[in-house]
């Protein structure tokens, strides 16, 4: 099931050199290299608190790193346009809770350009695709987490973007959304979208083709679950994770 | 347009909110309505009581039979302390020219005032009944009667009061009305503006409004012409209310009173979204109005300003709503046109873009670019 190791003609859609982020001397990012291929399924994986959310804001350009470089999409970072990209999804859900469903779409499909016919198709077939579209004219106020979660997923998707950025989509979630989440995550990517997740999920974690370890900011591996596995000769990918940590606290 | 989007959306939401819909656009009518109650409405009539011999008293009676006469002094004052009355006279005639002791209670400013009008009215009025009355009283006497053909001739009353402000015709409503107007409006376009702003933050959409391909300085602009909007509204109903329902007088053009309440609205929202930044939660945003609304209240205008120190007084040089308020002082007290305000419109819109740039470059803390 493993895509083999993607060829040299492809450039990474996202590469991180020798990159970290320091808040009032507290250092949140030790100085990381890694990068993420065009079509990739690519999971972080690490306890909250290890710095995920920041290396996605790094990778986005949202945050500037203090040492090193990012490039996306082939462009050196912060960069206006790319975020015309990158489509992303944040941690919490940042709707406006007294607009309608719609009218929170709509406003970001204004943000990012998208106008007349085009916005309004855009607008359905991403509602269609999380199933949001019965309750679009129910204000936030009234939607449960979930709904919001799948919403804040077709807002990330508005624009077609080359690569989609969640940052733990699923969080709060039951299963069987979880599970109809990544079936239309593994979709898009099937249609070539780049796709970055991040969660502490280790069965989540299973699912990417490449995922990346974090742990206090350092980030401690990079490989396809199979690779890590084999490596380490570990069963699961938990068992991985408890190794880097020195197995002490088992 | 992308400013577009966020104006767009910054009035549906405001539309949602009914509350904060009524507190920008009701609560300020409310608080004008009780200002004028109490320093504009009619005062209720006067209490007076007076000490005099018969003659004069008889007089007075003519004129204001709702006055009380008292014996003496003492049992007039008595009579104040306990709430009975809101002034008491002790009339006196000395070589034709009636002097009249005034001794207010003087705890109400505007009371005091309603008071010593009524009183120089009555006293005005008094001069041709007392003549009158004192001609008759006088012994016919033919030696007099040929020394002078109008035989009694009383002076124009002599009034002794201690403490006396203010011009007679105008209202304190009408003298704080423009400050009024200034404060409101400021006070609740920073309120407003600051904690939604705030709430972009706390609620994570500013941090999504930034993963996006807006610029801060859109973000920006959109928020000014969104909340520009309900300022604006604001400021109208404001206005209208005050010169129409509660006939606050206006001298100069209403026009220019609502470009210089704009003006202050810019500055207020602009002030307040930088605010914001450094608020955590609402309540914090609310611990502002002591630290940046009360000291502007102080400086405005509202308080006498000369008998502050000197270096106090530098302060009200720093703040906006004094700017505010001079102008529409000028326009509405003075009757002044465009060139006298020109320079407090000028200083405002400077704070106004002062603080947008700050507003741009404070969003640096959130994304670089």
């Amino acid at each position: 099931m493993i895509d083999m190791k993607p060829s040299s003609m492809n450039q990474p859609v996202i590469a991180l050199r020798e990159v970290s982020k320091t808040y009032e001397k507290h250092t949140v990012i030790h100085p990381t290299s890694f990068s993420v291929q065009k079509g990739d399924m690519f999971g972080m994986l690490g306890p909250s608190g290890s710095g995920k959310t920041t290396t996605i804001k790094l990778m986005i350009g949202m945050e500037q790193p203090d040492t090193g470089e990012v490039i996306t999409l082939g462009t050196k970072l912060p960069n206006l346009q790319v975020f015309q990209r990158i489509g992303y999804m944040a941690q919490s859900d940042a709707l406006y809770h007294e607009l309608s469903a719609y009218e929170n779409i709509d406003f970001f499909a204004s943000l990012y350009g998208l106008k007349g016919a085009y916005k309004k198709e855009r607008i359905q077939a991403v509602l269609e695709l999380v199933n949001l579209l019965p309750h679009a004219k129910k204000p936030i106020h009234q939607f449960s987490g979930g709904m919001k979660r799948r919403l804040s997923l077709a807002i990330a998707l508005l624009h077609e973007p080359e690569v989609l950025v969640l940052d733990e989509p699923t969080v709060g979630i039951d299963p069987v959304l979880r599970q109809s989440i990544w079936k239309t995550l593994n979709e898009l990517k099937m249609n070539g979208t780049t796709i970055v997740v991040t969660t502490h999920v280790m069965d989540e974690a299973e699912q990417c083709e490449r995922i990346a370890l974090l742990r206090d900011g350092r980030l401690i591996a990079v490989g396809s679950p199979d690779e890590l596995k084999d490596q380490h000769q570990a069963k699961s990918l938990e068992e991985v994770f408890i190794q880097f940590s020195g197995g002490a606290r088992a | 347009m992308r400013i577009r989007a966020i104006v767009r959306r910054i009035i549906r939401q405001m539309r949602r909110d009914k509350r904060t819909l009524a507190l920008i656009f009701v609560a300020p009518l409310v608080v004008m309505t009780l200002m004028y109650a109490v320093f504009g409405g009619s005062l209720p009539e006067p209490k007076i009581g007076y000490v005099a011999e018969a003659t004069i008293a008889e007089v007075v009676e003519g004129i204001h039979p709702d006055w009380i006469r008292y014996d003496d002094q003492n049992r007039a004052k008595l009579a104040m302390e306990d709430g009975a009355l809101d002034a008491y006279l002790q009339l006196t005639i000395e070589n034709m020219k009636p002097l009249v002791n005034v001794t207010l209670e003087g705890s109400d400013p505007s009371m005091s005032k309603e008071t010593m009008q009524s009183i120089q009215e009555a006293m005005q009025s008094m001069v041709a009944p007392l003549t009158a009355k004192l001609q008759e009283k006088l012994p016919p006497s033919p030696a007099n009667a040929k020394q002078a053909a109008p035989f009694v001739q009383i002076a124009q009353p002599e009034l002794v009061v201690d403490t006396l402000y203010g011009d007679k015709d105008m209202s304190t409503f009408d003298r704080i009305g423009p400050m009024l107007i200034g404060v409101f409006v400021f006070l609740f376009v920073f309120m407003i503006s600051g904690v939604s702003f705030l709430r972009e933050r706390t609620y994570g959409t500013l941090d999504r409004l930034l993963a996006s391909p807006l610029r801060r300085s859109e973000i920006v602009a959109g928020y000014t012409i969104g909340f520009g909007f309900f300022a604006l509204l604001q400021t109208i109903i404001i206005t209208a209310y005050a010169t129409y329902v509660l006939h606050l007088q206006i001298e100069g053009s209403f026009w220019y009173v609502l470009l210089i309440a704009l003006c202050l609205a810019l500055t207020a929202l602009s002030l307040g979204t930088l605010m914001s930044a450094f608020a955590a939660n609402e309540f914090q945003m609310f611990q502002f109005i002591p630290l940046i609304i009360v000291p502007q209240v102080f400086f405005c205008g509202l308080f006498p300003l000369e008998a502050m120190p000197e270096w106090l007084q530098w302060i009200s040089v720093l703040l906006p709503l004094t700017y505010g308020s001079d102008a529409l002082i000028d326009v509405m007290i003075r009757g002044k046109g465009f060139e006298a305000i020109a320079p407090s419109i000028m200083v405002l819109v400077l704070f106004a873009t002062a603080f947008l740039v700050l507003n741009v470059w404070a969003l640096r803390k959130y994304r670089s670019i």
